[in-house]
């Protein structure tokens, strides 16, 4: 990459308004992580999180159990069996007293009526869906929608199928208690998160492999085609909300697919390949307003590969979401599968590594991360305008010091993914970008760029280096990968 | 053919054989023991197999039971022909104490040779001529049967450090692997029983006991097919792998197929395969390796591929071209923790990609081979042989696929016998079997023979009396060399030496290495058990290395028979009926709310928290209920080195009032009323403390597990009831599938990494429900629907669970709704399922019929009958699910 080096002055160099820490700050320092103590005969895989009323917790594990945590946080917290037998639960939801649960074979919703402490009624809700007993028929969610229809999602199988091919893999299925399945969306490959946006939409998460150039971050749009033709000749079927697209061209670019295939949907969010994760996994809004920090109304996404949080900002362009990832907090226990926001602000993590590697030390776990109070220097969200982008910060750039004595360095480069069969994508169609102009706002707190070359379908990654705020520390995480799909128009 | 090897005690040396067997002492309690020795007589007629020639006089034959020599069939593939023919000319010289004869002795030395030969040439062209096996045996296997024979008991019969020149010079290590399967056929006397090997134990004990063909063998370095491995220790911290110049090697082998087990080890390994790739004819070839964690391919100088990371299986290829010819490879792999995986292959011109078969690689090794000529003698001649075979009778002891007529009685009778003319004379006699007899045996043998004394004293009546078949069970028990490990009556029982090498499992003391003690086991044992044991070596002592073998049903059956009639008469006990508080009352008894049986002893099949005693659960089909009385309240007494405590005094009462107010046959027949339920009992407290994580247990109330099941569906719901009986609901097909009896279900194949198997009951005595619904409109039953589920239009609607966390199946069919519920009880032939529905329906659904097995397993048919009821109709069905 070639790093553009601007000289903002030739002033000779004054002193620093403040000291430099002695350390530079991490992220451990604004984001805590704690652990509850999992007794030593639980394993605790967890598939899905609902915090409740009283500060307890109900975890569901890969095991089927569902697990009741009192007092979480405390040296030892109450662990008491609610429910067990339930068929790899990927999500819990709470809803008018019942807690629902989308396992392998149906969405079900399960209550405690008599008050006993242990879930004692299991309702089918829907169950239209056949599985083959292939181990890699995950489903997730639920999550209710505006209209109160609950929205699952189906991953793909991998190998053998026993008991025959199913129908219905890597879709999204809205399901109406009483009434038959419907299959909105399609082509999804490994759909491990679920989430619905404060504004009512619905989005997943989806995991780089075939036919999926790297994770990424969707709206679930219906009748849309995500690019993965696993389970696509289900759109075939009456019930299908999605027209059958026709059989994938194997390697054509995404942006060329987005205007050439039908239904074709592009990420809002790409997630490049190593760089921010492998394997993006269980997301939560963080809508706190405030209680966990400076990111009110953005995404935490946990990724299971690296045992970290990742971080989304999302704007509306031209009628479609697009929008930036930036590194959040690494180094947590395991492998992130859920990220749920507790009452006070905080993120609630469930982790589990089975089956799949991670750099997270245990097997599985359950943290909270909290936010300390001090405010990181952080790059707070970057937004698209017609001839380049707004970075906007957490807190205001020491411009004293980028005025008078330091290099601002700023690069960018863009590149895009190619849909085929083999795994995954390398970033294609590579290209350096000349940053023409730039400067920051007065109050310190945005960097407006001008670009030349902006191009849609690209995903534009930024690097801002050597600006530090009034503290004198740097950018905590100085890079911002965004997802043009649009060039705004003004 | 004597048994394989050297025995140590052999039967060679009758003096010093009884020596050890004069001294008896009868034991309190015990049955008559005073005429419990070794009958010497009857022994030496039994071995020598002097009734194959000679005709014993009527009612003897009944009562001896001659130690059947060795058929002579598909010798071919047991001995090699130079051996046959050196035993031929002296047996007796190269195993001394063997049952065999010289034969040829009477003959001039240069005859006999010739004899030997022709002979040997006859035998082994009797079934085709089946070549010797020979194989290449890896370092490790060699070394495990070492440890083998050592541990399992081999000791107490062959010498410690078995190494012996002549049997490497008999036969094979593929053979002598398949001798060890199966020596009840090879050898139908019992003398050599079956240890129960697996065919890579007896695989281990084969080329450890020929190891000597190994090196010195006659067969040279040559190129074999297959890799030879090395595994090393891996850390796991060095993300590219070992050092492999400097890592530590812990073992290593030959391997047929590339897999990353080879090692033992499930994490921190690595390991090294080596070999030459023969490549068929020039050309371009294409390579895969597949691996988690790391792996390389090199083929002669070029690294092919080189996946040197930390990762899931991730598989990558490589191109190269090759010339026809030998070429050196290594694929070497590493697993630091996880899961772990290795695949590895080719494809090139004309072959399909596929693994590397052991054909496609050749390393250099050595096979063992026997270490004597594997030809026949150039001057022998079969025809002659054959002719030999008659003329020396060979067939009077050896059945074999010989034309040949019988030599049964070809002797003279016993009546007639000319003692200084035929084979008890001192000299060798040309024709005649000579036996390498001591004076003393010499001498008993005739007088025996001569005074006819044993046909009064033995014979008569097929009934035996219990002093009678006392002397039978210690004459048997020494033949069959169970005295080598066993004492009875004071008798046998290994040497010091041997005790030491005894090994067990646990702190047990010696009871829990050295086999039990045999005086009175026909009064403890109930015979169908007895019989077992010694039949099939059945084993109820997990702790103990030492395996008990098997005889047989014709040598063991017998053995068993004789104990059984050498007992007194057992006291009547009352017949009990199944109380289910006294089942209840045995469980609190055995667990650790009560006298804690299970501290010391496994149960069910779960092994004790404390000391792993045997498992109590097989007390009631193994034991004699007066026996079990004793013991529980005398137990020095019947074996003084017990670490079986006391736990009612002399009153008669223990500490735990709290049951039966401490009453001692209170407490003890409810122990044995619980015991009486066997593998099937609910399991006591305090059992499971650390379960398996596998192992799913229901100890306090239901536990539900949901899985993919075999030949079901990927949607069932299983249910597991402390009381161990368990079902598996099939929600995708809405019906009750299967019941069983005993474990649960283990979860490995659903929750161990990725997971996916179809998993299947852990448990016994499984039922399978038929297929289709358990309700459905049908005439007489003929016409009952195969398919159910939602195929069909049955769907479930949920399922709830009680207080005690009790199921209820709820599913409908249209607008008719059933709730299926089970609660599991306790009873006499075993725990059981109360099974009952509830239907409703707004319209009284006529014409509805239900379907269910009764206990014998018959289909029974008949109308759902329904009642009114607020809001339409319902109808009620109780069933007892018995199996």
């Amino acid at each position: 990459m070639v790093m553009l080096t601007i000289l903002l002055a030739s002033v000779p160099q004054v002193q620093a308004p403040t000291e430099a820490p002695t350390e530079a700050p991490t992220e451990a320092d604004y984001y805590q992580a704690q652990g509850v103590p999992i007794p030593e005969n639980i394993e605790l895989e967890i598939g899905g999180i609902q915090p409740l009323e009283d500060g307890s917790l109900l975890a569901c594990t890969r095991r089927g159990q569902v697990w009741r945590i009192t007092n979480p946080l405390s040296r030892s917290p109450k662990f008491s069996l609610w429910a067990d037998g339930l068929q790899e639960p990927l999500g819990l939801w709470l809803h008018e007293g019942w807690i629902y649960s989308a396992t392998r074979g149906e969405l079900l919703r399960m209550r405690d009526s008599s008050g006993a402490g242990r879930a004692d009624d299991f309702e089918t809700i829907n169950d239209d869906w056949n599985i083959s007993g292939n181990y890699h028929e995950y489903n997730f969610g639920p999550r209710p929608d505006a209209e109160g229809n609950w929205w699952i999602t189906t991953n793909r199988g991998f190998g053998g199928e026993p008991f025959g091919k199913p129908d219905w893999r890597g879709w999204a299925l809205r399901l109406k208690p009483g009434e038959d399945m419907e299959p909105m969306a399609a082509g999804l490959r490994s759909p491990a998160g679920l989430e619905l946006s404060p504004w009512g939409e619905l989005f997943y998460t989806d995991n780089q492999g075939e036919w999926c150039g790297a994770n990424k971050l969707s709206v679930i749009k219906e009748g849309a085609f995500y690019g993965h033709p696993f389970g696509i000749e289900s759109a075939k079927l009456p019930q299908s909300h999605v027209t059958y697209p026709g059989k994938n061209p194997d390697g054509i670019m995404m942006p060329k697919a987005h205007t050439e295939l039908p239904n074709f949907q592009l990420p809002a969010v790409w997630f490049p390949y190593n760089k921010m994760g492998r394997s993006a996994s269980g997301m939560a809004w963080d809508r706190s307003e405030g209680a966990f920090g400076p990111f009110a109304g953005q995404l935490f996404v946990g990724d299971q590969y690296q045992a970290s949080v990742m971080r989304v900002s999302l704007e509306k362009v031209a009628g479609e979401w697009q929008g930036a990832c930036y590194p959040f907090r690494k180094g947590l226990a395991a492998g992130v599968i859920r990220v749920r926001q507790a009452e006070d602000g905080g993120l609630w993590v469930g982790m589990s590594d089975r089956g799949w590697p991670s750099l997270g030390t245990e097997g599985y776990g359950l943290q909270k991360l909290s936010w300390s109070g001090e405010m990181p220097f952080e790059i707070h969200e970057m937004r698209a305008k017609s001839t380049g982008f707004d970075v906007q910060f957490t807190k205001p750039v020491n411009l004293d010091q980028t005025k008078d004595s330091l290099l601002v360095s700023l690069s960018m480069s863009s590149y895009t993914y190619e849909l085929h069969s083999a795994y995954g994508s390398d970033e294609m169609e590579t290209q350096e970008l000349t940053i023409s102009e730039h400067h920051f706002s007065e109050d310190g707190l945005i960097l407006h760029i001008s670009v030349d070359g902006l191009r849609e379908g690209y995903v534009h990654e930024l690097h801002v280096m050597d600006v530090s705020d009034m503290d004198g520390n740097q950018l905590l995480h100085d890079v911002a990968y965004y997802t043009l799909i649009h060039i705004p128009a003004e | 053919m004597t048994c394989l090897g050297k025995p140590v005690k052999a039967l060679c040396t009758f003096g010093l054989v009884f020596a050890g067997s004069s001294v008896f002492s009868a034991q309190v309690g015990m049955p008559a023991q005073q005429e419990a020795a070794p009958d010497s007589l009857v022994l030496s007629l039994e071995r020598n197999l002097c009734m194959q020639c000679h005709q014993a006089p009527e009612g003897v034959e009944d009562f001896l039971r001659p130690l059947a020599a060795p058929p002579l069939n598909h010798l071919g593939s047991r001995v090699t022909p130079s051996w046959l023919s050196a035993w031929l000319m002296d047996p007796q010289k190269m195993r001394p104490g063997t049952r065999m004869p010289n034969m040829l002795s009477g003959f001039p030395e240069d005859e006999r040779r010739q004899i030997a030969d022709d002979l040997a040439a006859y035998l082994l062209s009797m079934d085709g001529n089946e070549p010797l096996e020979l194989l290449e045996v890896g370092a490790d296997v060699v070394k495990e049967g070492e440890q083998l024979f050592t541990e399992i008991g081999c000791i107490a019969c062959h010498a410690q450090a078995f190494a012996d020149r002549e049997l490497a010079a008999m036969t094979s290590v593929g053979s002598l692997r398949d001798q060890l399967l199966i020596p009840h056929q090879i050898r139908p006397s019992g003398l050599m029983p079956d240890m129960h090997l697996s065919e890579k134990e007896a695989l281990s004990l084969a080329s450890w006991l020929l190891r000597e063909q190994q090196v010195g063998g006659p067969a040279k370095q040559q190129l074999l097919n297959g890799w030879k491995w090395h595994a090393y220790e891996y850390s796991g911290s060095s993300a590219s792998g070992p050092d492999w110049e400097t890592a530590e090697v812990f073992g290593h082998g030959l391997a047929e197929e590339i897999h990353p087990n080879y090692g033992g080890r499930e994490d921190r390994y690595g390991l090294v395969f080596e070999g030459v790739l023969l490549v068929p004819e020039d050309g371009e070839y294409h390579f895969y390796v597949g691996s988690d964690d790391g792996s390389t391919l090199t083929i002669g100088e070029e690294t092919l591929i080189d996946a040197r990371f930390h990762q899931s299986h991730t598989r990558r290829e490589q191109s190269h071209s090759l010339t026809a010819g030998a070429h050196p490879i290594r694929i070497t792999y590493y697993e630091a923790t996880g899961d772990d995986s290795l695949e590895a292959g080719w494809s090139g011109p004309g072959f399909e990609e596929r693994p590397f078969a052991a054909e496609d690689v050749q390393h250099e090794g050595q096979v063992f081979a026997p270490l004597a000529s594997l030809e026949i003698a150039p001057t022998a001649d079969a025809q002659r042989g054959a002719q030999w075979f008659e003329k020396l009778r060979c067939a009077a002891c050896h059945t074999s696929s010989a034309e040949i007529g019988s030599a049964l009685n070809s002797g003279p009778a016993f009546d007639e016998l000319v003692f200084d003319q035929g084979c008890l004379s001192e000299f060798p006699i040309t024709g005649v079997p000579h036996y390498e007899w001591d004076s003393s045996e010499r001498n008993e043998l005739k007088q025996g023979v001569a005074h006819n004394d044993f046909l009064q004293a033995r014979s008569g009546s097929t009934e035996f009396s219990p002093s009678k078949s006392a002397v039978r069970v210690a004459t048997t028990m020494e033949a069959m060399q169970c005295t080598a490990c066993h004492q009875r009556d004071g008798v046998g029982e290994p040497s010091e030496e041997q005790m030491r090498l005894f090994v067990g499992e646990g702190d047990l003391g010696e009871e829990g290495r050295i086999p039990p003690a045999l005086t009175g086991v026909e009064a403890k044992l109930q015979p169908h058990w007895l019989a077992k044991v010694i039949t099939n070596g059945e084993k109820v002592r997990p702790y103990m290395k030492t395996r008990m073998p098997s005889f047989g049903e014709q040598v063991g059956g017998v053995i068993a028979r004789d104990l059984h009639a050498n007992r007194r008469p057992m006291p009547a006990l009352p017949q009990r009926d199944f109380d289910v508080a006294e089942v209840q009352m045995g469980r609190e008894i055995a667990g650790t709310n009560g006298l804690a049986c299970i501290v010391c002893h496994n149960m069910a099949g779960h092994k004790s928290p404390g000391i792993p005693g045997l498992d109590l659960a097989t007390v009631a089909d193994r034991l004699e209920r007066s026996w079990f009385q004793q013991w529980l309240r005398n137990p020095h007494q019947m074996r003084s080195n017990t670490r079986m405590p006391v736990f009612w005094n002399e009153e008669g009462k223990s500490a735990l009032t709290r049951l039966g107010e401490g009453d001692a046959s209170v407490q003890i027949n409810a122990l044995w009323a619980y015991f009486s339920l066997g593998a099937a009992m609910p399991l006591p407290q305090g059992l499971i403390t650390n379960p398996n994580v596998y192992s799913l247990i229901p100890m306090d109330r239901p536990l539900y597990f949901g899985t993919f099941m075999e030949g079901l569906s990927a949607r069932v719901l299983t249910v597991g009831f402390p009381e161990r009986v368990h079902l598996a609901f099939d929600q995708h097909n809405v019906r009750l599938a299967k019941v069983w009896r005993g474990e649960f279900m283990n979860g490995k194949g659903t929750w161990d990494g990725r997971a996916g198997e179809l998993e299947s009951p852990a448990g016994v005595e499984i039922l399978d429900l038929p297929t289709g619904p358990p309700f459905a409109w049908s005439t007489d039953g003929s016409d009952w629907p195969t398919e159910s589920g939602k195929d069909a239009g049955w769907r479930m609607v949920g399922q709830r669970r009680d207080a005690d966390g009790n199921p209820t199946f709820r599913y409908r069919f249209e607008d008719v709704q059933v709730e299926e519920s089970f609660l599991a009880k306790l009873g006499a032939d075993g725990a059981y399922f109360e099974r009952s529905f509830l239907l409703s329906s707004p319209q009284q659904a006529t014409g509805l019929m239900r379907r269910w097995l009764d206990e014998n397993g018959e289909i029974q048919v008949a109308a759902v009958e329904w009642t009114l009821a607020e809001g339409g109709y319902i109808a009620k069905i109780e069933e007892e699910l018995k199996w």
